[in-house]
């Protein structure tokens, strides 16, 4: 193979004089000197012909100024590298400030120049689009087959090594296991009911740790970094590090069912089985929230990833939605007429998946909460008891030892009505307690009653990661910056609410808070005058008088007072002054009374009803 | 003829009948003068009086026409003498020269308009440099003006031979030995440069002239301005010395936004100075109805209808004047006015005598503010516990025939459970009796009013979803108070009881308002949703509490904090333009003010992107274009 050179590559330096090759002027024969042009050491040897090509002087560039083009011209001209309109608006941030909207000439200008910035920035972030090279992957049947056949050990059988080593089964005695990954899709975080707590990077399946609390294990979370978890024991709710070692006892969080996490909060959120739902905040220490929801026993307990709330499902088929400042459900929604066995957030905080009892499994849209009809709902065989959705909306449930997966959210599914198929499907040993996809991996994670099996699902998690945000391959030193941005970056938790974007609004009164400014109006007081009479000059009237002067004052202050209120209380009477005319739809005119009109025959009274 | 006639002297003739003549007349002493050097003086000027013929002769001060007289004399001076006579007779007299202030003010005007023409030019490039996106310093220089017209030097373009050099060189030694012969040793050299100095100092012709009729313009200038200053200050119109005055004030208060736009400091000064000019003429007291002037108009006021205008038009300034001081000392005067309230605000209704009388006796008793001795507070309490009450009682009786014995229970049952409230309240309550006895009779109607309009609604969900109808009732959901009743208790009831409910209703709807019509909910209409709508009470605190300043909408300030900035949000060369500071300033390097040079200056060549962009938007046009 030869090696061409690069055909823009520029010349190479003339290397920078030595003593050994300094000015070497060579004596002739006559006795003149005559001068010898050096050349660089690599052109020395040659003679003639490469000379004389040298000595040919550069054409003066021509001096005539380029025309300058015209603004058709400008415009007709196609940009160099166009982006697509597509992946503008994908990257777009909304609707711009129009000028109009502006005040001033200055802030006017100065928006428009700021929107040529967020274009800008919107441009670049498209041009990003490039580095995505990666693609989900997808199960592909041939005609006659279905991708539903498939066995798992056919589809590990037929992917490369790396991907055939995610798929594993672990055997395990300490009765039905509650799993978590982490926020990175790195590790995995396994307890089991009757104590055991395991922490492994299930990739390499290097393992962290693994012990008996030597106590029931109701459930377990990963904190903000891999190298912390808490795990919900029997009474109180303790926190490991990756080692193992007990790093804290949350007394305050006791007998709790169920846990989860809020990564941008710093909020370890826990139900516990007396109803109440608590917040801790793991950065201070601080339960931010903890109030009795009035639910129950809490069992369904899932946070919407898109504004931080928490979503609760009840027994009596209610799904309930809070924020740990508010002591009142901020939404509540009736999903199924019978009670609940699942619940389920999509990772983008659109949907939310709800099972019943009544075998249905129901779609919803949360973004709004403009419906109170799912947006799709099918029917199951068996009532699903887990569910998961994937971060590319692949939906995961099981009904006992059963599982199936569905390649969309929305228009997969139903396996009731028996005309669709799932996309996958798998039988496990044991009843289905735990079900988790991996974050970017093509892995479902199942947690059964005797242990864990990570499945292959094609196509189900997100193939591009932002390392950024989460970064799956995140060195230790990494993982320390990211700890630190984050916890820079943390969000309160008094702007948990239903719309994130409330907080961009501006604070405008309530209709209730305009009433009652309005009623108050009627039961102002006119204020007590605390009026300093000045330093009394000689003879100039007494006591009596100044104090007779003082009143004087006091009572025109208070009469100036009442006529303003007055006036104000008019203006209220008139505008809110219910006409005779608008209840009863026409005009009622009253002839005037004449003092002989009671001689007149009265009309007939009308019979009360 | 006789010899005597012969001996006729005339001058002795003449003496003799001046003699005769002055025989009449007493005083013979004439006046002295000092028409020669003396040692003395007569002291008492003991001289004899001048004759009247005398006096015509007697010498007197020399006038213009003597000297015009001498002048005409000879032709020479004929023209000059004209010339006299005639400026005697156009009489002009040089005006008296203003007082220095206001002269000085002249001069400042005029100098000011000069300044502010010649920095006027700095205008676009200081514009150009606010809004520039970064602005660099020290500036960089890219092409460098230096304007060498004046040293330019013609390129020595020949080679002098070796002849020629010589030559000079023998001219120069012959030049110098000349000057030794005569000694001389003055350094041409020297001079030369002295010649060149001076001819450089020098100033044309043409500029001479152009500067001298600047200087002449401004003279002609000041002295315009000081000729209308002098008429202006004679008039004596007071009307015209308002209106000047007025305008004048304009002026500065127009004066006194542009300098808060462009420079608050100043502005701050200057709004000092208008404060203490006010302050000052209010100290004056002017503008009172005190005044000689005022007084005498006073006087006319009865018959003239205009003088009495003036009078009002002089007080109203004099209030506008005092009234100012006021509102700015008693900002927390109005603070209090709101805070009272809201502590008092239960026992107090202004439309009702009674409550008054009552409201001010608490005051005295020194009880007033703890007890809530409200009659809608009574009402509502009463209603709400007949509403419980009458639920109650259809859950276990159904339906109950005699109306009459309910209609009693229900007038005992409120009184019991009101009896706190008023025990504290006997006193008050003896005043208002009749108001609250004749009340109590029909007690039903209120409630019935205010009975939620779609209550209906409710009570098919509540069938529906008990769950959900807790949370729809709860008082979060729920606007209350949205009535008021102007209505006293016991108001169209004086004539005692028996009075159907119908009436009552309507004579109590009239004073019924209604301050809001019942909202619509978010979830309306959706009866598998709750929303609750009250909860964003923490989330308030952090919002803005109204559109921030330069935006017009909320849809407009919204879409204007829509991007983030952050470096996790925007790729790293968008954040760096994101985030590029305004200024730039290079290390160690001293920061020079600007030159001249910089009037004339391209402008820099952008090379980002965005600089370049921003630079094709089209610049939006000053107000005054608009419209």
């Amino acid at each position: 193979m030869t090696k061409i050179a690069p055909k823009g590559r520029p010349k190479a330096k003339t290397p920078y004089k030595r003593y050994f090759d300094g000015q070497k002027d060579t004596e002739t024969g006559d006795g003149d000197l005559k001068h010898v042009k050096v050349f660089s050491k690599n052109r020395q040897n040659f003679t003639g012909d490469f000379i004389s090509m040298l000595n040919k002087t550069k054409k003066p560039r021509p001096q005539k100024a380029p025309a300058k083009p015209t603004k058709e011209e400008l415009e007709a001209r196609p940009k160099k590298n166009p982006i697509p309109k597509e992946t503008l608006d994908k990257y777009s941030r909304g609707e711009q400030v129009q000028p109009k909207g502006v005040k001033t000439r200055h802030f006017k200008q100065q928006q428009t120049r700021k929107e040529v910035y967020l274009e800008y920035a919107t441009e670049q972030a498209a041009r990003t689009e490039l580095l995505l090279q990666e693609t989900a992957g997808q199960l592909d049947a041939d005609e006659g087959e279905t991708t539903a056949e498939f066995r798992q050990s056919q589809i590990a059988e037929n992917v490369d090594i790396q991907s055939s080593a995610k798929h594993f089964n672990l055997n395990m005695e300490f009765g039905p296991y509650q799993m978590r990954y982490t926020k990175n899709g790195r590790h995995l975080l396994l307890g089991g009911r009757r104590g055991h707590v395991a922490a492994f990077d299930w990739v390499t399946k290097r393992l962290h740790c693994e012990f008996n609390v030597m106590e029931s294990v109701e459930d377990v979370q990963w904190l903000h970094v891999p190298t912390m978890y808490a795990v919900a024991q029997k009474s109180w709710v303790y926190f490991y590090d990756k080692k193992g070692t007990e790093l804290h006892c949350i007394k305050r969080l006791n007998r709790v069912n169920r846990l989860d996490f809020l990564p941008y909060h710093f909020l370890l959120a826990a139900g516990n089985s007396a109803g109440y739902a608590s917040w801790l905040d793991v950065s201070i220490g601080e339960l931010v929230g903890n109030f009795n929801t009035g639910l129950g026993d809490i069992r369904m307990l899932r946070h919407n990833p898109r504004n931080g709330v928490l979503c609760i499902g009840g027994g009596r088929g209610v799904v309930s939605m809070w924020s740990p400042k508010v002591r009142e459900p901020l939404a509540k929604l009736l999903c199924h007429s019978t009670a609940m066995t699942a619940l389920a957030v999509d990772p983008k905080g659109q949907h939310l998946v709800t099972a019943g009892l009544d075998r249905a499994v129901k779609v919803w849209d949360i973004r709004m909460l403009v419906h109170d009809k799912p947006l799709t709902h099918f029917q199951l065989r068996l009532p699903a008891n887990e569910l998961d959705v994937s971060q590319r909306g692949m939906l995961a449930l099981s009904q006992g030892t059963y599982l199936e997966t569905y390649s969309d959210l929305l228009s997969g599914g139903g396996s009731g009505d028996g005309t669709r198929l799932p996309y996958i499907r798998q039988r496990c040993d044991a009843f289905v307690h735990g079900l988790r996809f991996c974050p970017y991996e093509d892995v479902l994670g199942v947690a059964t009653a005797k242990g864990f099996q990570s499945l292959l699902v094609p196509g189900s998690g997100e193939p591009n990661f932002d390392a950024m945000e989460d970064n799956p391959y995140e060195t230790s030193k990494q993982r320390r910056e990211h700890e630190v941005h984050a916890l820079l970056e943390k969000i309160p938790p008094d702007l948990i609410t239903l719309d994130p974007q409330e907080i961009t609004g501006v604070d405008a009164p309530t209709l209730q808070e305009k009433i009652d400014a309005k009623r108050k109006l009627f039961h102002l007081k006119a204020p007590r005058i605390n009026m300093k009479s000045r330093r009394k000059m000689k003879g100039r009237g007494g006591t009596a008088k100044a104090a007779r002067n003082k009143q004087i004052v006091k009572d025109a202050k208070r009469k100036e007072f009442i006529a303003e209120v007055r006036e104000a209380k008019k203006n209220v009477i008139k505008q809110h002054k219910v006409d005779e005319v608008g209840a009863k739809g026409k005009p009622k005119t009253k002839a005037p009374r004449s003092v002989l009109d009671r001689f007149k025959p009265k009309p007939p009274k009308k019979q009360k009803t | 003829m006789s010899d005597d006639e012969e001996h006729y002297e005339p001058k002795a003739h003449k003496k003799l009948l001046q003699a005769i003549g002055s025989l009449g007349k007493v005083q013979h002493i004439q006046k002295s003068t000092r028409d020669e050097r003396q040692s003395r003086q007569d002291e008492f000027q003991l001289v004899k009086g001048v004759s009247s013929a005398e006096t015509d002769n007697a010498p007197r001060a020399v006038g213009l026409n003597d000297l015009v007289d001498i002048l005409r004399t000879s032709t020479k001076h004929s023209q000059t003498g004209k010339k006299l006579k005639s400026i005697q007779g156009s009489k002009k007299v040089l005006e008296k020269p203003l007082e220095k202030p206001a002269a000085d003010r002249i001069k400042r005007t005029i100098g000011y308009e000069g300044v502010t023409k010649k920095l006027g030019r700095w205008d676009a490039v200081v514009a150009q440099q606010r809004s520039a996106e970064t602005q660099i310093f020290p500036l960089p220089s890219e092409t460098v003006y230096v304007n060498t017209s004046a040293n330019a030097r013609p390129l020595n373009t020949r080679v002098k031979s070796n002849l020629a050099q010589e030559l000079e060189a023998n001219n120069r030694k012959l030049r110098e030995l000349r000057k030794a012969e005569i000694g001389d040793t003055t350094d041409e050299k020297e001079l030369a440069k002295q010649e060149r100095f001076l001819l450089q100092k020098k100033l044309t012709r043409d500029e001479l002239f152009a500067r001298r009729k600047e200087l002449a313009y401004l003279k002609m200038r000041e002295s315009q301005k000081s000729a209308k200053a002098r008429m202006q200050n004679k008039i004596k119109s007071k009307k015209f010395h308002k209106l000047q005055k007025r305008q004048k004030m304009l002026e500065q208060m127009k004066e006194f936004e542009l300098l808060q736009k462009t420079n608050p400091e100043a502005a701050l000064e200057k709004l000092n100075a208008l404060e203490k000019s006010r302050v000052q003429e209010r100290a004056s007291l002017r503008h009172k109805n005190t005044g000689t002037w005022a007084k005498n108009l006073q006087i006319r006021a009865k018959y003239d209808k205009d003088v009495r205008k003036d009078l009002a038009e002089q007080l109203a300034v004099s209030r506008e004047l005092t009234q100012k001081k006021q509102e700015s000392d008693s900002e927390d005067e109005t603070i209090k006015k709101t805070v009272v309230p809201e502590e008092e605000e239960n026992d107090y209704d202004p439309f009702n005598p009674w409550t008054k009388r009552r409201a001010t006796e608490q005051t005295e008793n020194g009880k007033g503010e703890s007890e809530d001795a409200n009659w809608r507070q009574y009402w509502t309490k009463r209603n709400k516990n007949e509403k419980l009450l009458e639920e109650h009682r259809r859950d276990l009786v159904g339906v109950q025939d005699n109306d009459e014995q309910e209609e009693k229970e229900t007038i005992q049952k409120p009184l019991t459970e009101v009896k706190p409230a008023k025990k504290k309240l006997k006193k008050s309550k003896v005043k208002i009796e009749n108001g609250w006895q004749v009340e109590d009779i029909s007690p039903t109607d209120k409630k019935e009013a205010k009975e939620r309009p779609n209550s209906k609604a409710i009570d098919d969900i509540f069938e529906k979803h008990g769950d959900q109808i807790r949370a729809k009732l709860s008082k979060d959901s729920e606007l209350k108070n949205t009535e008021l009743q102007l209505a006293l208790p016991g108001w169209g009831s004086w004539a005692g009881a028996g009075i159907s409910k119908e009436v009552m209703e309507r004579r109590n709807k009239r004073l019924l308002l209604k301050l809001a019509a019942p909202e619509t909910r978010r979830d309306e209409n959706k009866d598998n949703l709750y929303i609750n709508e009250s909860a964003s009470t923490h989330a308030r605190q952090h919002m803005v509490s109204s559109i921030p300043f330069p935006f017009r909408s909320l849809a407009d300030y919204e879409a204007s904090i829509r991007a983030p900035v952050g470096r996790n949000f925007v790729p790293e060369t968008a954040f760096r333009m994101l985030t590029r500071p305004a200024v730039i300033t290079r290390k160690g390097q001293v920061i020079e003010p600007m030159t001249e040079s910089e009037l004339v200056k391209p402008d820099r060549r952008l090379r980002h992107i965005v600089d370049r962009r921003i630079k094709r938007i089209p610049k939006v046009p000053p107000k005054a274009k608009i419209a």
